[in-house]
Formats: structure tokens, sequence, C-alpha cells
């Protein structure tokens, strides 16, 4: 039952991964025109040309390059840098922790302002209800970066309380770590907060209306228990849901957020690989975001099952 | 006949010997802020008793329903009761504080819904509903409760009843789901049990089980029902009384038999002879034209005059009352309580086998 739907589950998210890999791994051939002289830019000889195609395996088969690709990034080889001359696994291992530290950080703010505001909002109604409504849509309407420069120049230039710039990895300092992605995470987690409230105060005033709940006070149930047991689970769904799109979503919010707080993360790697025509490194950036938002969805699918039964025994 | 003063509720000869387990007395349901609109629900009072049923019927948008959520304080948001008391086990259900409200809500009374599917929380197996239930209102341990919820189940007819604790309801049918909500409402041995349309949403053939169930029940446990219906069928298989609402207004309230056989307000009669029986092939039915007013825009005075054929001017008379014309049998017709309009008796069938 549960176990069948899992496998069904994880099956479908390798599907997705493998297709995305034949887009990634066969990208190079895209660009209009002819790829190695791309690669190997504007003022490249012929014989420079030649050798970049050669190099880069442009001269085999389609399939033939794909499966060397494949199997090389199953590997966690995924070449080196055209520019660097760095093997493309190492600058990834060495932007990622900044980039999944803001993007878990904003999610925690986002879950724990949007579900909080969005409860309340949902079971107050009122006049909570409308300064909820009106923050969310202030929210979701400003631009990411902008709050960033707003909060920068508050509590960063004004008040001091937080640094400007950079990243201070987790290992190193947790206090300075701490402190250095508050600010980026916030500018992150404050759009998709209001995202998040808004589908919670939706889910909650929905829930609150079903019959079962008329059941659940006909029974005695105090207003505690009737959102803990009654409420929370059943408005859980449309949350969740909301939760994976918006996570998804933070990857690429994120490359901007590291631009305006110049933080060397998976976004400013991701944008310089573009400017450079850096191939290899676009490939594993664009298969790594691939694998974090199939995974994500896939959470997201299993947690249906988790919080709805009718789901799990679903076949 | 006998015309009381509104206020000063008779209490029937039949009735004299026990006294009522809930007694409602000219309750009023407003809208929130609509002062000058007529209550949805206006001056209805009624008696339930123990081991009795009171059927209270109408059309949709009666104020049947909200006169049983009213009791508990179960009506929606925007509606309010802006007067009259419900009287329950020596206290009025309208003064209490929340907390007390609450240790009556599935204690002394229990209630059940019209559509069980919807009324049992999807996410919770059924077994932990009941056990909720239990232990909202009796200090018992869960496992203690938890035998008990089994108990009930098997009480109420499901078989297996031990293995079936363990389900969701959706993995039930849905007179299975009804048998649930009626095991979760009698968890704490209530005084009454309010079913609203408890039937409706079900099969003809598990409708008739359920009215089963519930009168085996009532017996076993001596409860009082008051069971909220549209369907006359029921309440004549059913119910010891009936109260008759229109738009609001209580218009008529007697035995079963008195009401049936002898009806003392054209908005009864209308609906009794809406009613199939005796079963004359081609014959034509006879139905009450046009609709129930809207809430808010029910007419001054007798609020039936606009569909009644009967209606004469002064029936938008506004000091118009529900007063008994009979013994035990009340109207709410002013033709009927000045002797300007005689009912005849109905043919009697149909009714209780007769």
């Amino acid at each position: 039952m549960s176990s069948r739907l899992l496998v069904r589950r994880l099956g479908g998210s390798v599907l997705v991964v493998f297709l995305a890999s034949i887009l990634v791994a066969l990208m190079v051939h895209l660009v209009p025109g002819d790829a190695a002289s791309a690669v190997a830019g504007e003022n490249a000889s012929p014989e420079q040309i030649q050798s970049t195609r050669e190099r880069l395996g442009l001269d085999e088969p389609i399939w033939v390059q794909y499966f060397s690709w494949a199997t090389d990034a199953l590997r966690g080889d995924f070449g080196q840098s055209l520019i660097t001359n760095r093997p493309v696994i190492e600058m990834v291992r060495q932007v990622l922790p900044a980039t999944l530290s803001i993007t878990l950080a904003a999610s925690v703010i986002a879950v724990v302002i949007g579900v909080t505001l969005g409860g309340l909002a949902g079971l107050r109604r009122g006049v909570t209800d409308r300064v909820t409504s009106l923050g969310a849509s202030l929210g979701i309407a400003m631009p990411s970066f902008w709050v960033g420069m707003l909060l920068v120049t508050f509590f960063a230039l004004e008040f001091d309380l937080f640094p400007v710039l950079d990243y201070t990895p987790l290992t190193e300092d947790p206090v300075g770590w701490l402190h250095h992605i508050t600010l980026p995470a916030l500018a992150l987690g404050l759009g998709m907060s209001a995202e998040v409230a808004r589908q919670t105060r939706g889910g909650v005033v929905d829930v609150m209306a079903q019959p079962y709940i008329r059941t659940a006070r006909a029974k005695g149930a105090p207003g505690g228990r009737l959102f803990a047991r009654h409420v929370v689970r059943n408005a859980a769904i449309p949350v969740v849901t909301v939760l994976g799109l918006q996570i998804g979503r933070l990857l690429g919010g994120v490359i901007i957020i590291e631009q305006v707080f110049a933080i060397n993360g998976l976004g400013t790697m991701a944008v310089r690989a573009v400017a450079d025509r850096d191939f290899p490194v676009i490939q594993a950036y664009v298969l790594l975001t691939t694998v974090i938002v199939v995974a994500i969805n896939l959470l997201v699918d299993l947690s249906y099952g988790w919080i709805n039964p009718r789901v799990r025994s679903e076949e | 006949m006998t015309i009381s003063s509104s206020t000063g509720y008779p209490r029937s000869s039949s009735a004299a010997l026990d006294e009522p387990v809930l007694s409602i007395r000219e309750l009023t349901v407003d809208l929130d802020g609509a002062d000058k609109q007529p209550g949805l629900v206006e001056d209805v009072s009624f008696d339930v008793h123990a081991n009795r049923t009171l059927a209270l019927i109408g059309e949709s948008g009666c104020g049947k329903t909200m006169t049983a959520m009213a009791v508990l304080g179960l009506l929606p948001p925007a509606i309010h009761v802006s007067g009259g008391s419900v009287r329950f086990d020596g206290q009025d259900l309208l003064d209490l504080r929340p907390r007390e409200l609450r240790q009556v809500r599935g204690g002394g009374i229990g209630m059940i819904f019209q559509d069980p599917m919807s009324s049992l929380n999807p996410t919770m197996k059924v077994g932990e509903q009941i056990i909720e239930a239990r232990r909202l209102h009796v200090d018992e341990s869960k496992s203690a409760a938890a035998k008990r919820a089994v108990e009930l189940l098997d009480q109420v007819g499901i078989p297996n009843a031990a293995r079936r604790a363990d389900a969701y309801p959706f993995e039930m049918s849905g007179g299975m789901q009804q048998r649930v909500m009626i095991a979760m409402s009698i968890a704490c041995d209530p005084k009454v049990l309010i079913a609203d349309e408890p039937t409706t949403a079900l099969d003809v053939t598990i409708q008739a089980e359920i009215l089963d169930l519930l009168a085996n029940l009532q017996r076993d446990l001596g409860m009082a029902i008051m069971l909220v219906t549209h369907d006359l069928g029921v309440v004549a298989d059913f119910a010891d009384e009936v109260a008759v609402m229109y738009a609001g207004h209580l218009v008529e309230l007697g035995p079963i038999r008195e009401v049936f056989h002898n009806p003392q307000h054209p908005y009864t009669q209308g609906l009794l002879d809406a009613m199939p029986q005796g079963a004359v092939p081609r014959s034509q039915l006879s139905i009450v034209r046009g609709r129930v007013p809207l809430a808010g825009q029910f007419p001054r005075g007798c609020r039936f005059r606009t569909r009644c054929p009967h209606a004469r001017e002064h029936c938008e008379r506004d000091d118009m009352a529900t007063v008994d014309v009979r013994v035990d049998h009340r109207s709410r017709c002013l033709l009927v309580q000045t002797g300007e309009m005689t009912l005849t008796p109905r043919h009697p069938g149909g009714v209780n086998g007769e």
C-alpha cells in the first residue's frame, strides 16, 4: 500500500531526473551555430575550435556523448571548468553550503511566520485577518532584492546590527554564520512567508467551515484541541503544496539575493558561468537544481500520504 | 377551544406527569446587524421529553436546523440568538459560559448531522473520534475509552467493531458512518439526542435501519430525541410529537396523530396533502404553491399568508402567537384561533399504519 506508492513516486522522480539529464548533457548542442566554436570563443582559430571539439567529445555520436557524460556525472565528475580549469564538483562543493544555508533558513522563516500569521488570520478573522492579508499582499508584491536592499539599509548600515556582505561557514563560526545569513534569508523568506500565510489562512478558513469541525464542537472540544486535532492536519495539504512550489522558486530567488549581499554561492557561480559560457559548470548547476526540486516534490507527494490517510490507501 | 397567552405555555394533560428534559421558550435567532429584519427564527417554544421523540419539520429554509443549532450554541458565524431560553438540567443553556456549555455539548446533549461523511474528521480513525468524545467528558484512561469505543460501535450495530475502530471514515459506507456518528453522540449517555436530518443523505433502505437503531437506542437509554427532518414519512414512523415550522415561526405543535389527522394550520394541511399516499395511480398530487420566502423577506404577521389559500387581510396582524386550539395542540393560525375557519379532519391512513 504505502510502500507501493513510495516506489511509484520514486520511479517517477528518477525518470524526471533522467530526462532532464539528457537535456543538460546535450545542452551544448542547443547553442545556435557550432557548439565548439561557441565554447571556444569569438576569436578562436580553427585549430583551437577543433581541439575544443575533441576535448568536449563533440565529435562523438550523441548517445556516446550522453553516456560518457552521465556515467561521469553519476560519479560526481562534471569535468573541469573551461575558465578556471578546476574540477566543477569542487567549485560546487565550495559554494553550495552558503546557498543551502540561506535557502533553508528562508524556508524556516517562511514556515514559522506564514503558518503562525495565516493560522491566526484564519481562526480569528476580523482585524488580525485584514492586517495579515494586507501584509501578505505587500510581501508578495515586494521584490526580494528590494526587501534585501531595505534590510541592508536599515539593519546593516543604519543600526549596524548585521554584516552587509559575505558569508561565514557554519563549521567555522556558528554565530557568525547566523549573523551573515539572517538578512539574506529574511529578504528571501518574507515573500515566501506571505504566500504561505495566504495559503494557511485559506486552508484554515476552509476547514473551519467543514461539518466535522461542527461535529468536534458538538462533542465539546475546546478551541485549542479543536485546532490541534481537527484543523491542522486537514488544512496542511494546500500549505505543503505551496511550500514545495515556493522552495523550488527560492532556488531562483537566491541567485538575486546572492548578488545583493555579495555572497559567493551557487547562484553567483551560475551567473558567472552563463556569462563565461562555462558549459560544464552550467550543466552541473542545472542538474543539481533539478535534483533538488524533484526531491522536494517527492517529499511533498509523500507527505500527502502521511497527512491524509485517503491518499495513502489509493493505488 | 382555549386561547392562552403566548407566554403562559400550558402543560398538556398527558405530559403533566413527566417534566420535559429540554424546554425551548420564545427562542429568537437573528442575523448579525439585521435589527430591522424579521428574525430567522422567532418566538419558537416547545418541549422535548425523555423517552419520546419530537420531530421538527418544515421545508428547507424554515429555520429547523437553526433552532437545533441554537440549542448547543452551534450557530454559524454572523447568526446569533437574540432572545428566549433553552432550559436543560436546571440551567438556561443560552446563559452558560463557553466552558460550561462545552460540558453539555456531547455530555448531556448529543448531536448527529445530515451528512455523516463530511461530519466525521477524514484524517482520524473512527475509534479515535469516539475515544475523543468520551474523554472530553469522562475522566478515564485512553485504554478504557478505547474499550468503551468498541462497545459503542458494537451497540450501534457495526460488525467486527474492534477491527472497524481502526478504520478511517472513507473506508466505510454512508450507513456505517452514520452509525459511527450515533455511537459518538451517545458516548457519554446523553439525556437528549439532537438529530439533524440524520437519514437525508442515506439510501432509503439504510434510512429505515438508522431509524430503527435510533428507536432501539431510545428504548434502551431512555433519551429524548429531537429529530429535525423534512421527510414526513420519517416523522410518521418515528415521532411522538410534531413541531411544524414555517419561515422561522412555529406554526403548529401537537401529538403526531393529532397533527396528522386533524391539522390546525393551513401550512401543515398543505404539507400533508402534498404527501403521496393511498397510492392511487395517475391521481394528482397536490402541492403547496410558491416557495418559502428568503430570510429577510418574511412577510409581517402570519408568514405563510403569502402562500395561504385562506389568507385574509388581518392575517397581517403583528400580535399573533402560537396558542392552544385544542387540548395538547397548538396553532399559529389566526383564522383557526378565532374560529373564522375550521379545518376538517383528514381521512385517516398512512400514519402509524392506521
